[in-house]
């Protein structure tokens, strides 16, 4: 007995000594409060290039959720846990999410929309300019050019991806998207929107390697006020990790047969 | 004050370097960036036999009964035998909609990824020049290509893509991309000129002055064909101004109604449909 005490108290004085060298570390790169530095680009803004992705649930429900054979639990994404819908509007979610596995446009891999394009999960790169910012998804090989400093074109128009303006507001990209078509959903839960939303969305780098990404939905159609969603966005710090391809359109094709490269004799 | 002032002169200094070293040498060459146009009628339909009459007339195009194939001279693909046959029996049956199965239908009426080297085909490439990468994009289907250009080693032989694993090198003002990995499921134009996962394509874009681009794309694959041959053509800059300037969406699959192509998925494909 006395031979482990004095064993664990060397290690336990060990420990203690590196933490408090690991605080004085801290403390000298730039004190408690000082942010922690993030790249910037040759004209001074926080540079977002690289391969991001989410790690949460979201996709298959914004709101908090137990796992279930849809998906994982997650805590959900949703400022408050709850969506404010107007009345009118419940049954279309209630019958969306008894239909889902055929109703959702995300289970035949077609454009996911925005916000929910960025909670995909799946990586996505971006490539920033000073007047464009380019996203580039691995799912479905979506893109979304963010133009920056410049005005939305004149509608009315339907798109899957919406049009996204983007500006700096001093270090965050806040993008403001707005175009869009009805036949996206938030989630695999059925939680929707109407052509008439109104994303704007808030891209903050909290150091590195993480990137605050904020999205406030506005739709009086369906919420009777508006709502936000918060989430963060992890850094692929793989060496050259690259995005490859998931186009899942050709699955079923591909499994029926159809696209294999024809083979010497065939046909 | 001490800690700003050193910062401020070394970003300075940084910004005087990077600017003596890359301003003078955009002066000076051409550069593959920006938007680019190509010509109407770049043998999406053929790339052997150029626009025939009525396509030509359906895309407000000029008919240029021309093969864009340079290499070999004689404008013909030099398909082995066997794959003549099959491009042969797919040009037969494509005006033959009620004989046609999924195989025989171009992997461009199903909205499925162009492929390389078609994306070079689908209306010109807005191209943006990073210090490790070069992007490419085309209004097409919402497409992009990422080519490296930082060295990093291939990716593994077991991964096969639509539009495969480019690196890029410049010779010059050339940029030269070299494209493997391809998985050999989209063809290569209408009429069902294809390649196989073995294929490599080199492509290289020359800018040969301020306003024009001259492409070529060498495919090698010897399970295909009987030699390496080379198509090419030129791209004009981009005079699109403004929002006229900008990629759009173009939602391919989310707007198919290819009749065809409908009735096909329903019958042969639709029963398979799964996504994990």
């Amino acid at each position: 007995m006395k031979t482990r005490i004095q064993l664990v108290l060397p290690a336990a004085a060990v420990v203690l000594v590196l933490l408090s060298a690991l605080g004085a570390a801290a403390q000298q790169a730039g004190g408690a409060n000082a942010r922690p530095a993030i790249p910037r680009t040759a004209d001074g803004k926080p540079d977002l290039s690289g391969v991001w992705a989410v790690m949460n649930t979201a996709n298959w429900n914004i709101l908090p959720h137990a796992a279930s054979a849809d998906g994982p639990a997650g805590r959900g994404v949703v400022v408050g846990d709850e969506l404010p819908y107007v009345p009118s509007a419940l049954a279309k979610q209630r019958e969306n999410y008894r239909t889902r596995t055929t109703a959702d446009t995300d289970m035949r891999c077609l454009l996911p929309g925005v916000p929910r394009v960025m909670y995909e999960p799946y990586p996505f790169e971006i490539f920033q300019t000073p007047g464009v910012v380019r996203m580039a998804f691995e799912y479905v090989h979506a893109t979304r050019n963010i133009y920056m400093n410049s005005p939305h074109p004149k509608g009315p128009i339907e798109w899957w991806m919406g049009d996204s303006r983007g500006s700096w507001q001093g270090d965050t990209l806040v993008v403001d998207a707005m175009h869009f078509s009805d036949d996206t959903w938030f989630d695999r839960a059925g939680n929707y929107h109407s052509a008439d939303m109104h994303v704007v969305e808030r891209y903050t780098l909290l150091d590195r390697d993480h990137l605050q990404y904020e999205a406030t939905i506005e739709d009086p159609k369906v919420f009777a006020r508006p709502w936000t969603m918060q989430m963060v966005l992890y850094r692929h710090v793989e060496p050259q990790f690259q995005l490859l391809e998931y186009d899942c359109i050709a699955f079923p094709d591909e499994a029926a047969g159809n696209l294999g490269p024809p083979a010497p004799g065939a046909q | 004050m001490r800690t700003c002032t050193i910062r401020f002169v070394a970003l300075t200094g940084a910004a005087a370097a990077a600017a003596m070293l890359s301003i003078p040498a955009a002066a000076q060459q051409p550069s593959i960036a920006g938007k680019w146009d190509v010509g109407a009628g770049q043998a999406n339909y053929t790339l052997e036999f150029g626009w025939p009459e009525e396509h030509a007339k359906l895309m407000g195009a000029p008919s240029t009964g021309r093969s864009v194939v340079i290499d070999p001279p004689d404008g013909k693909i030099p398909f082995q035998p066997w794959a003549m046959a099959i491009r042969n029996a797919r040009d037969r049956i494509h005006t033959e909609p009620a004989r046609m199965k999924s195989r025989d239908l171009d992997s461009q009426a199903k909205c499925y990824p162009t492929g390389v080297p078609r994306f070079a085909n689908r209306g010109g490439p807005v191209i943006t020049v990073f210090p490790d990468k070069v992007l490419m994009q085309i209004e097409y289907g919402h497409e992009y290509r990422i080519i490296y250009t930082d060295g990093r080693p291939r990716l593994p032989r077991q991964i096969k893509l639509w539009n495969g694993d480019a690196r890029g090198r410049w010779e010059g003002a050339t940029f030269v991309v070299e494209t493997t990995n391809l998985n050999g499921y989209a063809w290569l134009d209408v009429i069902g000129s294809f390649l196989s996962d073995q294929a490599t394509v080199v492509e290289r874009f020359t800018p040969t002055d301020a306003n024009t681009m001259k492409w070529t794309g060498t495919v090698t694959d010897p399970s295909v064909f009987t030699r390496p041959w080379t198509m090419g053509w030129n791209y004009t800059r981009s005079k699109a101004q403004g929002s006229e300037a900008e990629l759009w969406e173009q939602a391919c699959a989310e707007g198919n109604h290819f009749p065809e192509w409908d009735e096909i998925y329903a019958r042969e494909v639709a029963p398979k449909s799964t996504k994990p």
